[in-house]
């Protein structure tokens, strides 16, 4: 009877209490059209105002923002493998020294069904939106980070100089605006795509259907499954590759699924010290 | 063009030779997925250790009151505040905003351990003073009794819930030992209170804090092996490096304690103290073991556990889909009413997402399943209160009185200066103003309190005016 306490089912607004909610929305980003332009981890820093994260050449291929973090809300993932792409010929020898496949893949934060930060969050900084989404009050957020070792996927963080953790808000405010988020906006050649979550569904599962026909068998989708340990993701992904090796956790489950069963341990061992210290205090001295 | 290709050369035959000693599916140049907690090593573990050491001192205390132990029951409690007190400043200092430190407890989340063990400390640090205080300065003796019970059932909370507030993250190390870490706890808090004891009490007063010791140090160390085999490979950060060598410091003194505990201690009070540091030692050297294990070093996300072990990189959570049982939902019935009220109205959400159009939800409260949440949707183009009566209702019978259930917050603040809210700076909330609370919600106990602590620091205020 309890259990929607920690189970949103499949509408997470509707369990967050809202009634009325509009359908949800999120994104799906389909890595087989992204060409690494970048222009939504621009597009999101001008919009969002989000400071800038390190100016460093690492050396890993093209991505030099390395990772989601407090000031980076989209990061587009470069991976250079000795793979063809689908059914390409590789040129040259037999060894396959020619083959060659680049991999580019625009991460975000999930805006999971069940998200292990909002769940965790002890102020109600991080707050459920009517969308579906999750999204950060940056007038409440204290600071203590317990939301960022709770995130099964590494994306929000805490904002060094400002003390306070940060992530995507999905572009609440574009969208309550009509709008739809700086990054779908500025993505030039439909990777991220941004609708309504079940109309994205329809359309990336026809879309893994033509890439797996066109000889991709790596091809998968990340995130959409709602039986999966965060309950499906508001954001989704079409992969070529496993998800490792975009820096993605092949199996993440939310925390807060295995909290009861934790609460009752903890009463249970405070009810054994108690009784522990009552029943050697009271035995008779000697 | 040419140069463009034979950048992607160079950087392949980087990425590849760094990835060329891992068959299959690697990870993305090593980096681990997780962030690292940002939590501070002496605030976060330094509050494992005084936590515990409060929470299980105070059962001490109640114990050794009862049966007429009065050196042991001083000490124990004024122990058992001092470190509430050090818990309490090492809470607040590892905050990133520490000055928002009573946002803490804008909300009843019980999804949150953080929030419920706020709300604990809240309570037990107070009885844990007062009883304490009462002690020291022999006032008010039937006061500091209610208050040394009050601290004693909630002291073995205090001192088992930080279990539940490490595990229920994503670190695998940290989480995959949820089933026995409040054991391991639990046994080390009563270890650290029994040492305490030992060096505060005479030897005539000390003989059940020596079984004390050793029984809370054999139930550690056994939970403590329980755990590392059931976690497998993601116990291993605990036994290398810096954290290994905390482990087996606190391992060996834990051993000398207990020893002691068990053999020297009641010959002399010299021994007794030497025992009782070893095992208070012993115990804040595993506690900082345990946290060295994920701050230094890096060690909480080792780079074999980022390749697909099963359960490891996930947490190591079962799957199995836990419901909560009637207690947890009746906390929930009970306190879902509990609102944060002032910092959200829906105006505020509005600047701070510059959404101005028409037909924005804004959820005021914060936690989705949570408890304040789920009646306070307010519309912000109707500017109504669109609060479901229903659920408001059997809140309000719950823990309003029927008086105040009558009333709106409003006409209870209505007329009321601003400045005149005591909470509105502590909790962080300056420069924003009260509509909210004026608007949201007539059952909101919150909300009464606040107007209650209003009209006082109001009639204080007029009072010295005239005075």
């Amino acid at each position: 009877m309890g259990s929607d306490l920690f189970d949103n089912g499949s509408a997470p607004a509707a369990a967050s209490g809202y009634t009325d909610a509009p359908r949800r929305v999120g994104f799906f980003t389909d890595t087989s059209l992204c060409i690494g332009c970048k222009a939504c981890e621009v597009a999101c820093k001008e919009w969002n105002q989000v400071p800038e994260d390190g100016l460093v050449f690492t050396g890993m291929s093209y991505d030099n923002t390395q990772g989601l973090g407090a000031d980076t809300w989209r990061h587009v993932a470069f991976i250079e493998q000795r793979k063809p792409l689908g059914g390409q010929v590789g040129g040259g020898g037999s060894d396959g020294a020619q083959e060659f496949r680049w991999l580019m893949s625009s991460d975000v934060c999930k805006h999971c069904t069940e998200a292990a930060c909002l769940d965790v969050c002890p102020t109600g900084a991080l707050f459920r939106t009517e969308l579906g989404s999750v999204v950060v009050q940056e007038d409440i957020c204290n600071g203590c980070g317990y939301c960022i070792p709770a995130c099964p996927f590494g994306v929000i963080d805490q904002r060094k100089e400002d003390g306070r953790a940060w992530k995507c808000t999905l572009c609440y405010d574009r969208i309550g605006a009509g709008g739809e988020p700086a990054c779908a906006k500025a993505c030039p050649t439909g990777s991220i795509q941004f609708g309504l979550l079940e109309e994205l569904h329809v359309h990336a599962d026809q879309r893994l259907e033509e890439l797996q026909a066109s000889g991709m068998d790596d091809a998968q989708l990340y995130g959409r499954d709602p039986g999966d340990g965060v309950g499906g993701a508001g954001a989704f992904f079409l992969l070529l590759d496993e998800p490792e090796v975009y820096g993605l956790p092949p199996d993440p489950v939310v925390t807060t699924r295995d909290l009861p069963s934790m609460y009752a341990r903890a009463a249970l061992a405070a009810l054994a010290l108690g009784a522990t210290v009552a029943a050697l205090f009271s035995a008779p001295r000697r | 063009m040419s140069g463009a290709a034979g950048a992607v050369e160079d950087a392949g035959h980087g990425g590849r030779s760094r990835r060329s000693a891992e068959p299959g599916p690697t990870s993305y140049y090593h980096r681990p997925i997780l962030h690292r907690p940002t939590w501070e090593p002496v605030d976060i573990a330094g509050y494992l250790f005084l936590g515990g050491l409060a929470g299980a001192s105070s059962v001490v205390a109640a114990a050794a009151q009862l049966t007429d132990r009065r050196q042991l029951a001083r000490g124990a409690k004024c122990g058992s505040t001092a470190a509430i007190a050090l818990s309490f400043v090492a809470l607040v200092h590892d905050l990133g905003r520490p000055a928002r430190f009573a946002n803490m407890l804008r909300v009843f989340k019980v999804t949150s351990p953080m929030n419920l063990g706020s709300w604990l400390l809240s309570a037990f640090g107070p009885l844990s003073t007062v009883a304490s205080a009462s002690e020291v300065t022999g006032l008010a003796p039937g006061l500091g009794a209610c208050a040394t019970a009050g601290a004693a059932v909630l002291g073995p909370l205090v001192a088992a819930y930080t279990a539940a507030l490490v595990s229920d993250t994503a670190v695998p190390s940290w989480h995959a030992g949820y089933r026995e870490m409040p054991l391991v706890f639990v046994g080390s808090s009563a270890a650290a209170a029994a040492g305490l004891g030992l060096v505060v009490a005479p030897v005539a007063e000390s003989t059940p804090l020596r079984h004390l010791g050793v029984l809370g140090d054999c139930g550690e160390l056994l939970a403590e092996g329980a755990m590392w085999r059931r976690m497998g490979q993601a116990a291993a950060p605990y036994r290398e490096g810096t954290a290994g060598r905390f482990q087996r410091a606190a391992g060996l003194l834990t051993v000398v304690g207990a020893v002691g505990a068990a053999t020297v201690s009641r010959c002399s009070r010299l021994a007794a103290a030497a025992s009782g540091l070893a095992l208070l030692g012993g115990v804040s050297g595993s506690y900082e073991g345990r946290a060295a294990v994920n701050f230094l070093a890096g060690a909480f996300h080792p780079p074999h556990l980022k390749s697909r072990v099963p359960g490891v990189l996930a947490g190591l959570c079962d799957g199995n889909r836990s419901s909560c049982g009637p207690g947890v939902y009746l906390l929930q019935r009970l306190f879902h009413l509990i609102s944060p009220g002032g910092p959200l109205s829906d105006g505020c959400v509005a600047r701070a997402y510059r959404v101005n159009g028409p037909g924005l939800h804004t959820l005021l409260g914060g936690h989705p399943l949570g408890l304040g949440s789920r009646h306070h949707v307010a519309r912000q183009d109707g500017g109504e209160d669109h609060a479901q009566p229903a659920r408001r209702a059997d809140a309000l019978h719950l823990l309003c009185r029927p008086a105040d259930a009558q009333r709106r917050p409003s006409e209870i603040v209505r007329g009321l200066p601003h400045s005149a809210n005591p909470l509105r700076v502590t909790a962080g909330l300056a420069g924003h103003p009260w509509p909210s609370s004026r608007r949201s919600c007539r059952a909101c106990s919150w909300v009464c309190l606040r107007a209650y602590l209003t009209k006082l620091r109001v009639r204080r205020v007029r009072v010295s005016a005239l005075g």
